[in-house]
């Protein structure tokens, strides 16, 4: 992927983001989940949630700061937020400073990613916290 | 290259690249070497339309994505329920073209 195009992207994904975050830190009220609205496509098709499922109510948590309900509601949750607020800051930094540092990072990381043992960590770890979050969603 | 066996090349090969692309595709082969055929052959090309199949059914999870070797946008699929679902379907008009794009830089990565 293009330095630009990465760049672009992220500013983008954070700034929906923190938007979709702000809107149900308004309108969201945990009790009452009618006042949610489901943007999961697996869920609405199934009935089942997905291994992601869960991450907006988690991010809602860390911003009342109760870290514990938001790790028991979905662990993504913590990926997600630290994303939002990190990723746009350095992005911005590299753009700012005129240099390629978060790009160097993406590439990096996926690099990684392929490695065959952490491919298969990741996927195990995803597979485990989708039976966990199904196991939620039903008891 | 022979133009011979840029053409054969070509025509067993076309569907998996860009319509617009297959005159800079020619260029580059015949501008190749002869002893770069083989490895040629070898390129790891990625049929669209499987992966729009793998879109349709897998994309939500990011799936078509990591298969093609766009790992990190993978990820971001995945930890975003297929990006609140937009990005899904999207991917489902977009996979294809991506996967051609893909497979004419893994080709050129081959050559040069």
């Amino acid at each position: 992927m293009q330095k630009k195009w990465l760049y672009f992207f992220v500013i983008v994904c954070s700034l929906v983001g923190s938007a979709w975050v702000a809107w149900n830190r308004v309108n969201y009220v945990p009790s009452d989940p009618h006042t949610g609205i489901n943007m999961c496509l697996f869920r609405a098709a199934t009935g089942l949630p997905c291994p992601s499922c869960g991450t907006t109510r988690s991010v809602l948590d860390i911003t009342r700061l109760d870290f514990a309900d938001a790790l028991h509601t979905n662990p993504v949750g913590f990926i997600i937020a630290f994303v939002i607020i990190i990723f746009p800051f350095w992005v911005l930094y590299d753009l700012s400073a005129n240099k390629s540092t978060f790009y160097h990072f993406y590439i990096t990381a996926e690099a990684t990613i392929r490695k065959r043992w952490v491919t298969i960590s990741l996927v195990l770890l995803v597979a485990a916290n989708w039976i966990w979050n199904i196991y939620k969603f039903t008891s | 290259m022979e133009q011979q066996k840029v053409d054969i090349y070509i025509a067993t090969n076309a569907k998996y690249f860009e319509s617009h692309l297959i005159p800079q595709l020619s260029d580059m082969l015949l501008k190749a070497d002869d002893s770069k055929f083989i490895s040629i052959q070898t390129v790891n090309l990625k049929d669209p339309t499987t992966m729009l199949i793998v879109s349709l059914f897998g994309g939500h999870f990011g799936i078509d994505r990591f298969l093609i070797g766009d790992t990190g946008l993978g990820v971001g699929k995945l930890l975003t329920c297929g990006g609140f679902g937009i990005w899904t379907i999207v991917d489902w008009f977009m996979i294809m073209g991506r996967t051609k794009e893909l497979n004419f830089i893994n080709l050129q990565r081959m050559l040069f």
